[in-house]
């Protein structure tokens, strides 16, 4: 098991080093340019020129290259073109309202999508099942923006329950944090509940069918336990790797719900500096975001053995 | 204005009998004056509407000295500014924000007439070269120096080597000197015609830094934010919030505000401007309170109807303030040839172009002009050539051009809704004359890169906001080096003597010419004015119908 974690740490050192590469390359081959954003619609190409040798966008692409990785391998991503601070220091700013963006929307489409699953298997074809899912399926095929729109509608302007955009650190007002984030993290978490809902669904229905669950119906004990204990557990195996990759799907669309809510994350961080054209922040939020990306898929497979004792990695 | 405008069919209204008293109260209090102004309107109905609104619109405004201090107002803005520095960009947003904190030594008043602000006075010899600033004293910065003739000279010595207009002022001068601690002296080595508008500007504009602020950073962008204005920076977290306090040391002029210019009060305890770049989150901030207003071009005309019926809200639409405009490139094969831009002048019908961006025509005006109807350089040279829907004409120009069928080069974008909305009806009729089009719809960031390469396009598509001189219209300040290169012999020599002349009535003669010739020469096609809508809290007090070169923050209050 050790040894295994260990192999999958050292391999993330390719994928990056590969990553690092192909975002360089995408980002500096990408037409457009930070000094004809920064001058306005009205500049000159000359005034233009002036700006690029002032910010060393007219080096060789491989000079800037060995430049920004030699850095990057020290934890330095350079420092922000627009936001006049390091690239660290602003993904750090940026960090906590995405991750508890992630967090809440996780812990709703797990809230919603696995009770919604697991009651439509049991009641099978019934008419809460249907009722159940054509809601899962609406949830995964709503946009987020449109959803997101629709609530703000509804419970900010009708309402006027809640604010209809903005962010408050928890440290600063607890109250103030979890009102403002009711409505984003529900609509980021919906459409992940949704599809969650319908694996749930469709794995209790095969562990169901189970030798071993019929054994354990025969045993007399009560459905209830058996459902919870027997069943659930493994038919949450596939759940897990679904809740991992969600939390991917999660982060991208944290970018569309941080816009509609004005939540000042990492997504919305990413999309504006490949707007501004902001060529040491776009590789520096995309190298930490892969690294999450894959350290999630490498905690996914370690839980596995967690949850199934049967699966076990590696020759022994 | 827009009072003018809104009170022009009040007037007309209580004239005819439509409406009632008790409705034009109502009314009146939606376009932002007060009952007591009302009544005082009611008995001066009379005589021709229009003078009678523009009188009562100019007397009717709240009393700018009489304002509510307190509170935080929160403005929802269009997004973050690409940098603090004034200098460096001309991005609208960044000198809106500005405004709040730089000033300069000049300002426009209410007719975009230049006046001082830091400067006390102005004088400028008989020939034209030698100008006299004397400065302001007793005028703090927010670091706490105090301005000196020191720091404008740092200042413009700065803005003379970053922006395009100061770069074009610094070749035709010959020194910019500290004649004493409040006095500054710029000689020129030939007139400038213009000097005073260009220091007047607030895009691009020649705001006076700390000259301290100035050694330590040179030409890199600087986002130290330190300036003289009535309110400063307090806190910045990028597409988070920026947020304004009011500088209690604040040396403002006397004798009462004067458009941008003169008497500036700081109402509000504090300015927050919080980025919400996406229109429909703005829109529903509004509806729901959390912001009282929002910056320039912060609504579409789509929201009118919204926001309109909303009590809470005071929306309107604004006289105009953009033109969306296309550029042909004098140095690509194609358009180099003049028959074949006078073919694509004669093809277009602009009307359809103009309802496609902007909607209904309460939204738009259909206008050769290139400098606006709200200012005193407004024409109608070359109004022959505007919108000439002539697809005969142009399909004969075409053959005179000899066109082969090359596919023409047409670079456009969805990040401004307005140039996808103009450019896309446009190709439409111009093929339907029988052109072929590689229609490439890219990022903004791109055309911008793209359009400096004469290699790289054939036509592009852009927008022009109000400027209050034509010096400042891209492509006549900066004619032949502006992509697309208009290069007449005959306009470049009339762009010069525009430059250099300082008697209006002179230049308004030249400035005719030129735009008759950007009609036959056509180095570019206006296609019509787009008029703006804004939407604010009817909490908010003050607000001042001059809006065109940015809101102003100053002079507004809460009455809540």
């Amino acid at each position: 098991m050790l040894t295994y974690i260990l192999r999958r740490v050292l391999l993330l050192i390719p994928v990056m080093l590969i990553v690092g590469v192909v975002v360089f390359m995408l980002v500096h081959l990408t037409p457009g340019d930070p000094a004809a954003v920064i001058l306005g619609q009205n500049a000159t190409g000359e005034q233009i020129q002036a700006l690029r040798d002032r910010l060393g966008l007219n080096d060789p692409l491989l000079v800037q290259f060995w430049t920004w990785f030699s850095n990057a391998l020290r934890g330095d991503f350079g420092d922000s073109i627009f936001l006049g601070m390091p690239v660290t220091e602003a993904l750090q700013q940026r960090a906590p309202p995405t991750a508890l963006l992630t967090t809440y929307a996780l812990i709703i489409s797990i809230l919603i999508g696995v009770p919604a699953g697991v009651v439509a298997a049991v009641k099978r074809n019934s008419l809460v099942d249907r009722g159940l899912m054509l809601v899962s399926i609406s949830g995964a095929a709503i946009p987020t923006f449109f959803l997101g729109i629709l609530l703000i509608l509804i419970f900010a302007v009708r309402l006027r329950w809640l604010p209809s955009g903005g962010y408050t650190p928890i440290t600063e007002d607890p109250v103030k944090h979890f009102k403002g984030m009711i409505l984003p993290s529900f609509t980021l978490g919906f459409a992940s509940a949704g599809l969650l809902a319908r694996l749930v669904r469709s794995s209790m229905l095969d562990v169901l069918r189970e030798d071993y669950v019929r054994t354990a119906m025969a045993k007399g004990l009560v459905y209830r336990k058996v459902v919870t204990r027997h069943a659930l557990r493994n038919a949450l195996i596939p759940a897990i790797t679904v809740i991992g990759y969600s939390l991917g799907a999660l982060l991208g669309g944290a970018v569309v719900t941080e816009t509609v809510f004005t939540i000042p994350g990492m997504g919305r961080l990413v999309v504006q500096s490949i707007a501004r054209r902001d060529y040491p922040l776009i590789q520096g939020a995309i190298m930490i975001i892969a690294a999450i990306y894959v350290l999630v898929n490498l905690i996914v497979d370690i839980l596995y053995v967690y949850v199934d004792p049967r699966i076990r990695y590696g020759g022994n | 204005m827009y009072q003018e405008r809104d009170l022009q069919r009040l007037l007309m209204a209580v004239k005819d009998r439509d409406i009632s008293r008790r409705e034009l109260v109502k009314r009146g209090a939606a376009i932002g004056l007060g009952s007591y102004a009302l009544a005082g309107a009611l008995g001066a109905v009379g005589g021709p509407a229009r003078f009678q609104a523009r009188g009562l619109a100019a007397k009717l405004q709240d009393d700018p000295s009489a304002g509510v201090f307190g509170g935080t107002l929160r403005v929802a803005a269009i997004g973050e500014p690409p940098t603090l520095d004034e200098h460096q960009t001309t991005a609208g947003i960044t000198a809106e924000i500005g405004y709040n904190m730089y000033e300069t030594l000049m300002s426009y008043d209410e007719n975009y007439r230049p006046a001082p602000m830091l400067a006390e006075s102005h004088e400028v010899s008989e020939d034209g070269l030698v100008h006299t600033f004397r400065l302001r004293q007793g005028v703090p910065f927010h670091n706490g120096e105090m301005m000196t003739s020191a720091d404008v000279k740092a200042s413009l010595d700065r803005w003379g080597q970053i922006s395009g207009v100061g770069q074009r002022i610094y070749a035709v001068t010959d020194s910019v000197e500290e004649t004493d601690e409040y006095t500054v002296t710029w000689t020129l080595t030939q007139p400038y015609g213009t000097i005073l508008v260009a220091l007047s500007n607030n895009t691009q504009a020649a705001v006076i830094y700390p000259k301290s602020v100035i050694d330590a950073g040179t030409l890199e962008p600087n986002e130290s934010a330190i300036g003289t204005g009535p309110y400063r920076m307090v806190d910045r977290v990028p597409d988070a919030y920026i947020r304004f306090e009011r500088f209690e040391d604040y040396a403002a002029v006397e004798g009462g505000p004067v458009g941008y210019a003169g008497t500036k009060y700081a109402y509000f305890d504090q300015i927050e401007f919080i980025p919400v770049p996406d229109i429909s989150a703005r829109v529903a901030g509004l509806q729901a309170g959390d912001y009282h207003m929002h910056n320039q071009g912060g609504l579409n005309n789509d929201q009118f109807d919204i926001l309109s019926p909303l009590s809470e809200l005071v929306t309107q639409v604004e006289n105009p303030t953009d033109w969306p405009v296309f550029f042909l490139n004098w140095e690509s094969p194609l358009m180099s040839n003049l028959a074949m831009r006078e073919a694509v002048q004669a093809g277009l019908d602009l009307e359809p172009l103009m309802q496609s961006a902007y909607g209904s025509s309460e939204f738009y005006a259909m206008d050769p002009g290139l400098m606006m109807s709200q200012t005193a350089w407004h024409t109608t040279a070359g109004i022959e050539r505007y919108n000439m829907n002539d697809p005969e004409l142009a399909r004969a120009k075409l053959e005179e051009a000899g066109y082969d069928g090359t596919p023409i080069r047409f670079m456009s974008t969805q990040e401004y809704g307005y140039m996808y909305a103009t450019s896309t009806p446009a190709v439409q009729q111009l093929e339907a004359v029988g052109m072929v089009f590689d229609h490439q719809v890219i990022d903004w960031a791109t055309v911008v890169e793209r359009r400096a390469q004469p290699e790289e396009w054939d036509m592009f598509v852009t927008g022009h906001g109000f400027v209050p001189d034509p010096s400042q219209i891209s492509y006549v300040g900066q004619m032949n080096q502006y992509p697309g290169w208009w290069s007449s012999e005959e306009s470049l020599g009339l762009a010069a003597e525009l430059l250099a002349e300082s008697d209006f009535d002179t230049a308004y003669g030249i400035w005719e010419q030129i735009q008759s010739n950007a009609y036959t020469e056509i180095p570019a096609i206006k296609i019509g004015d787009g008029a703006t809508t804004t939407s604010r809290s009817a909490d908010i007090g003050g607000w001042s119908p001059q809006f065109e070169r940015g809101f102003k923050y100053w002079n507004l209050w809460l009455n809540e």
